[in-house]
């Protein structure tokens, strides 16, 4: 009998693998045919709470797709020509008085929310109006609050609205720069009005882009979006006439590394996020579908908006002295750093803004000669013009032949402008004239006491960063500074900075993808200077200038144009000259594609889009893939 | 009277226990260097999203009433107290306002399952083959089994589930890199899914548990077969089996008992490692995010529930212990 009953559950439990693997060889794991359906790395992970869509609840995910499929902003970002550009909004904000407090916002018309209801003005005044009435419960409301102070409703494709002081920028705070923009997410009145927005989870949301969330795990694994069969109407139907190929949209969460190695080997997912070099061999030399930007080496992308380096503590001796911050940039052989980091395959830049290829051309390469004419009282010039020559020397020596046939335009293009002399006597003499002295053992001490600190780093996320750390951390070693790495999970590592808990940071303070900087400088405004202990609300650097707090200043009521570029290379030009912080490189992004089912995805000979995924430009990405079945 | 008392010491234990666990893990989670509002912001503005330092400053006052954390210390450990003594853990703050409840709901039954199935079952398999091992310890088959479980259990754990993912989930592709777990339903399809979804992280879990289990109970048991009442039967003329099961089994199990139990009290924490892994939606998974995220709730619920059942667990086997032992019952 127990034989039987043993025999009897062997054979279920065969009999369930048999019908999985069935199962599993022909669709994805929500159960949509494979062939229909664009499988998407969610960024984030797993979700915890995968039935929460509430846009206002300050625990909902919006990586899973929402951001990039279903919500839309006013205005949304172009990422390589680096402005904004009109989304549910028909046009940029039309000021209604000099001082930039009153502004005419015109809709698009045409667009329809995914249950068929018009989207107009009465949604938008809806979202405006429900967020100030409710800016005491709910904190994305209250962020909301210091902008806006009310909205009008005009008729149906136009409203105006009031803003707290001067915002000549106001579509940049209320719709997308970089990445999306959290604080406003219009949602449809004809749903809310009926719904408390403090306490309704909002289970099957409903949205003006081109896909409806359909299925989702109940772990949090995976989001299933399906294709609105009116998506013609969708926003991104009616901008550009066109209508996502793909029938479904899976955000799928694999975890670790090597199981989304694993899964694109296997071609269960189009599209990752972010891996490391060594994975991206893994892949390349796995799967002949799999390609990332660049199709030859360095392959990754440089075009992501934040810039990557070391933060020091402005308020920590003695790195609150200028001179100390600049022996730290010039103790760095920053071609060893780039090897040691990620062999390379980053692009330099000695300006607080990364390199992008739009970046680049409107700031880096503009500002070059300045920064190669740049010189100090005493006649020193910092800059060394030569990095991408010198890194190409150090690849053909290490067997990269790959770059041997570029010019130097080439690869400054490819690899970055230059950035700061390695010169490590000048760097002691600048220590020297700081105060600092070496003991007997020839580490470096301020008033008397060798001075010992960590490099707080990400530990096993943001990998760019981490091998930074070490890698800077081994060159100021031995240069004679006690310094080690404090590699830190993700809860210590975001609460260093803002508090000030930490001497110096592998991180990535500013970010940027326009020509008008200001936006993303006015956290650097000492107004917004908090010493250590107190939570910071600007620049976590404890960095002031008297300088840089003029420029900004200036901008401050200007709208963008010629005037608020040039003082943005200005202000760039103070931070470099004081070391506002100490960034070194573009965040380079290996974000693999795999063509098995899809193609066309953008990539440096057809860049129509960045490849930024996670974003809410995304949207304009899916309506340019094609089957490869068709 | 001796029996009334006896419980009741084990009983004020037993709340003292899980009283200085929860004040230690409130107090160690304030002292440590992270706020959930900060994590929060942070990973916010890490994403490069634009927001102004007035706005900034809006939402972090703002999310500290959210989240409760207004207050003296002690008023929020009162707090804190009072409700899990209601057994109410609060809203998860990076999942808000999901109920930490129904997030513990969620994953709780999977890594129970998971970890109870294969603790028991590699006790199980374990203790059978540590016996033979360790009662019959000069044969071909117990050397044998003794020294495949000697090189299975060092094996460091990562490497056996990572082997196990490559070969099955990689290579033969028999099981998902991603499992997927339908809402619970008693049907015959959950089921079978959910066997073949946890196929490979149980697999892994009793290779290296049985190993643990072998090595114990070889060790005791062949410590207990040299004992002088095992020789004694046998010049009594009792047979191997019953010498093995009446004299070795019931004198070397006791311990593994006791280790079965806290083995399971144990994995109402989860496994961090085998959930980080192979992705299984369990308690360990949950953990780590709440680290990461700073959720002061989420985390201070998943480790009420870890100490109350280790805890209880230990209760229960100190009243039962009686039971199984004569020695004890007896004085």
């Amino acid at each position: 009998m127990k034989k039987i009953l043993s025999l009897a559950i062997i054979a279920m439990m065969l009999m369930a693998m048999a019908t999985s693997f069935a199962f599993a060889e022909e669709t994805t794991i929500a159960g949509t045919p494979r062939s229909q359906t664009l499988v998407v790395e969610n960024l984030v992970g797993v979700v915890s709470n995968p039935g929460q869509h509430n846009p206002y609840m300050s625990g909902t995910n919006f990586d899973g797709g929402l951001r990039q499929l279903v919500f839309s902003n006013l205005w949304e970002m172009n990422t390589i020509q680096g402005v904004q550009i009109p989304d549910l909004a028909a046009e940029m904000p039309t000021p209604l008085n000099d001082d930039y407090t009153s502004f005419s916002i015109k809709l698009t018309e045409g667009i329809k929310w995914s249950d068929g209801e018009d989207f107009d003005a009465e949604d938008v005044v809806f979202t405006i109006n429900e967020l100030l009435r409710l800016q005491d419960q709910l904190p994305l409301a209250a962020s909301l609050a210091t902008h806006v102070e009310s909205c009008e409703y005009v008729d149906k494709y136009e409203l105006i609205i009031n803003t707290v002081g001067s915002h000549p920028r106001l579509a940049e705070d209320l719709g997308v720069t970089v990445c999306g923009n959290d604080i406003l997410r219009i949602i449809p009145e004809h749903y809310w009005k009926d719904h408390d927005l403090t306490t309704d989870l909002w289970e099957d949301p409903i949205g003006t882009g081109p896909y409806t969330l359909t299925d989702y795990d109940p772990n949090g694994y995976w989001f299933l979006y399906t294709l609105r069969e009116d998506a013609e109407f969708s926003d991104i139907g009616v901008l550009t006439g066109k209508v996502p190929k793909p029938q479904y949209v899976l955000f799928t969460a694999y975890g670790t590394e090597e199981r989304k190695t694993m899964a694109m080997l296997n071609n269960e997912v189009d599209v990752l996020c972010d891996i490391s070099p060594e994975a991206w061999e893994v892949l390349q030399a796995g799967n002949p579908n799999v390609a990332c930007w660049l199709p030859e080496y360095p392959y990754g992308c440089f075009d992501d908006p934040c810039e990557r380096g070391i933060q020091f503590n402005c308020d920590v001796e003695p790195f609150d002295q200028i001179g100390v911050r600049w022996a730290m940039a010039l103790s760095l052989d920053i071609v060893q750093v780039s090897m040691d980091t990620f062999s390379g395959q980053m692009r330099v830049s000695p300006l607080c803004m990364p390199p992008t290829t739009f970046m680049s051309e409107a700031f880096h390469k503009e500002m070059r000669q300045q920064l190669i004419d740049y010189t100090w009282e005493d006649g020193y010039q910092p800059f060394d013009k030569d990095y991408a020559l010198k890194l190409q020397e150090t690849l053909l020596s290490e067997g990269y032949d790959i770059v041997a046939d570029m010019t130097e335009e080439e690869l400054v293009d490819l690899f970055g402008i230059g950035w700061w002399k390695y010169d490590t006597a000048k760097a002691e003499e600048l220590m020297i004239e700081a105060g600092c002295e070496r003991d007997s053992e020839g580490f470096w001490c301020y008033n008397g006491e060798r001075i010992t600190f960590e490099i707080v780093a990400p530990s096993g996320f943001e990998t760019q960063s981490e091998r930074l750390a070490y890698a800077c951390q081994s060159q100021w070693y031995e240069f004679g500074f006690d310094v080690t790495v404090q590699a830190s999970e993700a809860s210590y590592f975001h609460n260093c900075a803002s508090p000030g808990n930490y001497t110096a940071g592998a991180w990535w303070p500013s970010c940027g993808v326009m020509q008008d900087l200001y936006s993303q400088l006015r956290g650097w405004h000492s107004d917004y200077y908090r010493p250590i202990g107190e939570s910071s609300v600007g620049s976590t650097s404890r960095f002031e200038s008297e300088r840089l707090d003029a420029i900004l200043d200036e901008m401050a009521p200007l709208p963008s144009g010629e005037e608020t570029y040039e003082l943005s290379k200005e202000a760039l030009m103070v931070m470099a000259d004081e070391v506002a912080w100490l960034p070194m490189f573009g965040t380079s992004k290996l974000v693999p594609t795999n063509s098995t089912y899809w193609t066309n995805f953008p990539d440096s000979e057809n860049p129509y889009n960045g490849p930024w995924w996670w974003w809410s430009c995304f949207k304009f990405i899916i309506t340019e893939l094609e089957p490869v079945a068709a | 009277m001796r029996l009334t008392k006896f419980i009741l010491s084990r009983i004020m234990v037993w709340l003292l226990t899980i009283l200085v666990g929860i004040t230690v893990v409130f107090f160690l989670q304030r002292m440590m260097p992270s706020d959930p509002i900060e994590t929060m912001i942070s990973k916010m503005t890490s994403m490069g999203t634009n927001l102004s330092p007035e706005a900034l400053e809006a939402m972090r006052e703002s999310l500290r009433r959210q989240y409760g954390l207004e207050g003296t210390l002690f008023e929020q450990y009162l707090s804190t107290i009072t409700r899990l003594v209601h057994f109410d853990f609060g809203l998860s703050m990076a999942n808000y306002p999901t109920p930490v409840a129904q997030m513990i709901g969620q994953a709780l039954p999977y890594t129970v399952c998971l970890l109870m199935t294969t603790t028991i079952l590699s006790w199980i398999i374990g203790n059978a083959i540590g016996l033979l091992a360790g009662f019959k310890k000069n044969k071909w088959y117990s050397k044998t089994l003794e020294t495949v479980s000697m090189c299975i259990y060092p094996t460091p754990y990562f490497m056996v589930a990572l082997v196990i993912m490559i070969l099955m989930a990689y290579v033969k592709q028999w099981f998902p890199l991603v499992p997927s777990f339908d809402d619970f339903t008693f049907t015959w399809a959950w089921f079978s899914d959910a066997v073949y979804n946890s196929f490979m992280p149980a697999l892994s879990l009793m290779l290296v548990g049985t190993g643990w289990w072998i090595i114990s109970m070889k060790a005791l048991s062949s410590n207990v077969a040299e004992e002088e009442y095992v020789n004694y039967g046998r010049m009594k003329g009792l047979t191997e089996a019953t010498i093995g099961y009446r004299y070795v089994f019931r004198n070397s199990i006791l311990s593994q008992v006791t280790a079965l139990a806290l083995h399971i009290g144990g994995a109402f924490g989860g496994s961090l490692m085998c959930e980080i892994i192979f992705g299984y939606p369990g308690v360990g998974q949950m953990v780590n995010t709440a680290i990461n995220n700073s959720d002061y709730n989420l985390l201070t619920g998943v480790i009420f529930i870890s100490i109350f059942a280790v805890a209880t667990a230990t209760l229960l086997i100190d009243l039962i212990y009686p039971l199984i032992d004569p020695r004890i019952r007896n004085s």
